[in-house]
């Protein structure tokens, strides 16, 4: 879920910007030369897996998918998203290049911390007390929840008048939390069947 | 909208090609910062009438044009009753006139904004694109990481067609229920190991290639005569926009 | 005169346990062409992953260009010298463009700007890829990929070349000018592949990979 061109004020579009900034500079640091093919296969993949239409009721969402990102990338899912965002942009025109850093910052700071929290789950918690897609589905639908509040931040501290478009905004983030999570929980299955050390994070 | 084909680029050859990318997308920075911080609404009718001039002489394709300003204008009037209604009583509304001069600034704003990236960055290629960011001194590890990005999407999107197709010819009809759900994450699943195995071999086949940790570009830009005369043109204007917007 | 990769007794396994190689023992001599062959799983793209030093083996000894190779230093010097051609083009091209990727290699090896530039414009104008200079990667058609994935090898003007599949889905037209490319080429190869006519027109020896070993 993108906030568009034109809405945001100026003072949020450049906090978004340098909060941004501040993000991708320490995501940076932790990627080594080496994984950067690897980073990048994983920012393709992800980005083609929110192109998917995911059916929902009458209709069909697309996953936003910053939570898995952060789970199996932890800081470098600034980078990820951040380039997701640019191409989105750049190659449908969705979102746009005025609000890259807001829209940057939204989506992957709840991805870094919903990705250490779940690593969190998966080192402390006794075993068996809860289930890793379990705990995977908590995290990314608290990570979208956090995506959706800070959307509604930038829209009501951006003019007086957003106040019920911020809160319909929110609204609607409350189907993709549910969807998001459950898919994360059965993707995090999937791999911990076929690839357990994709969960161990790297940056 | 399908991807492969956004990846090409169908701008014909223009008038703003010979310009050096790089420029190209220093100019749209600078009007991107410029347009926002435009108050009046005067300044932003000007700066949208010149986008869409420059937007004319980077001959967007219609489709492109058009399938990224319908979504964009499609959003903003779902946005108009939120902002421009006024509640008056009972289950009567009326439209608020502040609401609306905020909706027609809106308006106005994200239109010249989407118009300005359509002329001066949609038309460059986006290896090209890539190209000009790592000569721009972005991050290097950020730029390679665009470069790889762009370079595989295809890849990647080809791989998970083939997912799709195989489960289509058995039978696989989306719905929401469990069984879509589980197949979904399957196929996404599926996607991330491909992915890493992808980047496992091709940072073998980089090693076999003596790969230690360097990149090089063969592409360099080169700024030209007609360079400096875009950008005497163009930074002047933009201030002059800045101070014609505070002078009303 | 000295062969240029002697492997002795080499044993691998995969890390999940696979046994691939046991006992496995192999010359390559300057001027050989040799034919790889043998059975799905049996360990040709193995073998041709240890000789540039992708895999470490568990025991034997594997010496190129007169020396014995162990550490990730050595193996540098020997991919610089024997150039390693992968099945699937899309894993070795990793740029944007045609050009930018046949320079990647030359870059490596140290080579300044202008001579990079002259080799590439010379090794795709040797392959007859010269209109394909500034072509963006993915618009290429799959067969234009594995000759430009040559074209990335053989720029750095290898002693040696080990193709994997080489031939492996190409149509008539492309296999017959990979046939040409590499009958009028004078490296020292290894080439595993399936196709037993195709190895026959560019192939003066054959060893068989089978349990393990190299017959």
């Amino acid at each position: 879920m993108h906030i568009s061109d034109g809405i945001l004020a100026p003072p949020v579009l450049a906090a978004g910007a340098l909060l941004s900034a501040g993000g991708l500079g320490i995501g940076l640091r932790r990627i080594r030369d080496e994984d950067i093919p690897r980073t990048a296969m994983l920012t393709a993949a992800f980005f083609v897996a929110s192109l998917i239409h995911v059916p929902l009721g009458p209709s069909t969402v697309h996953l936003i998918i910053n939570g898995l990102a952060g789970i199996i990338l932890g800081w470098a899912a600034f980078p990820a998203l951040f380039i997701g965002l640019l191409l989105q942009a750049l190659l449908f025109g969705y979102g746009g290049l005025s609000v890259l850093g807001v829209n940057t910052f939204n989506t992957a700071a709840p991805a870094v911390l919903c990705g250490s929290l779940f690593h969190l789950l998966r080192r402390r918690s006794p075993d068996g007390l809860i289930k890793l897609p379990v705990a995977a589905g908590l995290c990314t639908a608290l990570c979208i929840a956090m995506t959706g509040l800070l959307n509604a931040v930038v829209l009501i501290t951006s003019h007086s008048r957003f106040m019920n478009a911020a809160l319909a905004l929110l609204a609607a983030h409350v189907p993709v939390m549910i969807i998001e999570a459950v898919l994360s929980a059965s993707i995090i299955a999937f791999l911990l069947k076929t690839r357990p050390d994709l969960l161990e994070p790297r940056a | 909208m399908n991807l492969t084909d956004s990846l090409n680029n169908h701008y014909p050859a223009s008038v703003l090609d010979r310009l050096d990318p790089r420029l190209r997308l220093l100019a749209a920075l600078l009007l991107i910062t410029v347009i926002i911080l435009l108050q009046s609404r005067p300044a932003l009718a000007t700066v949208l009438g010149g986008a869409i001039v420059m937007a004319v002489a980077a001959r967007p394709p219609l489709t492109v044009t058009l399938t990224r300003i319908i979504p964009l204008n499609v959003m903003l009037a779902l946005f108009f009753p939120f902002i421009a209604l006024a509640h008056v009583q009972g289950l009567q509304f009326g439209v608020s006139a502040k609401g609306l001069h905020l909706f027609i600034d809106i308006v106005l704003r994200a239109n010249a904004l989407l118009i300005t990236a359509l002329a001066l960055v949609g038309s460059l290629d986006i290896p090209v694109l890539g190209h000009a960011l790592v000569h721009l001194r972005v991050p290097r590890r950020l730029a390679h990481l665009l470069l790889f990005t762009i370079r595989y999407l295809e890849v990647m999107h080809r791989e998970f067609m083939a997912l799709s197709r195989a489960a289509r010819v058995r039978n696989f009809h989306p719905g929401a229920n469990r069984h879509t759900y589980r197949t979904l994450a399957a196929m996404v699943g599926q996607l991330l190991l491909r992915s890493l195995d992808r980047a496992e071999r091709i940072l073998k086949a980089m090693k076999c290639r003596g790969y230690n940790g360097q990149f090089h570009l063969l592409r360099h830009f080169s700024f030209r005569a007609c360079d400096a005369v875009f950008a005497l043109c163009f930074v002047p204007g933009c201030v002059l926009l800045i101070v014609f917007d505070r002078m009303l | 005169m000295e062969p240029l990769f002697i492997l002795e007794n080499i044993d691998f396994a995969y890390k999940e346990g696979r046994r691939v190689l046991q006992g496995a023992s192999f010359d390559l001599h300057a001027g050989e062409r040799v034919a790889l062959t043998g059975g799905n799983g049996t360990g040709k793209t193995t073998l041709l992953h240890l000789m540039v030093g992708l895999h470490k083996p568990q025991s034997g000894t594997l010496s190129a260009f007169g020396r014995a190779r162990h550490s990730e230093h050595d193996f540098h010097e020997v991919r610089c010298r024997a150039g390693l051609v992968f099945q699937d083009p899309d894993d070795q091209l990793f740029s944007a463009t045609v050009a930018e990727d046949v320079a990647f290699g030359p870059f490596n090896l140290g080579w300044e700007r202008r001579r990079v530039a002259e080799a590439v414009d010379a090794t795709l104008q040797k392959l007859d890829l010269a209109d394909f200079h500034d072509r963006v990667v993915y618009h290429l058609s799959y067969g234009e990929k594995r000759l430009v994935a040559l074209a990335s090898v053989l720029v750095m003007q290898p002693e040696v070349l080990l193709l994997d599949e080489p031939n492996d889905g190409l149509d008539s037209a492309h296999s017959a000018r990979l046939v040409d490319i590499l009958q009028q080429s004078d490296c020292a190869m290894l080439i595993a592949s399936h196709d037993r006519d195709f190895l026959k027109k560019v192939t003066n020896r054959a060893v068989k990979l089978a349990d393990g070993g190299i017959i």
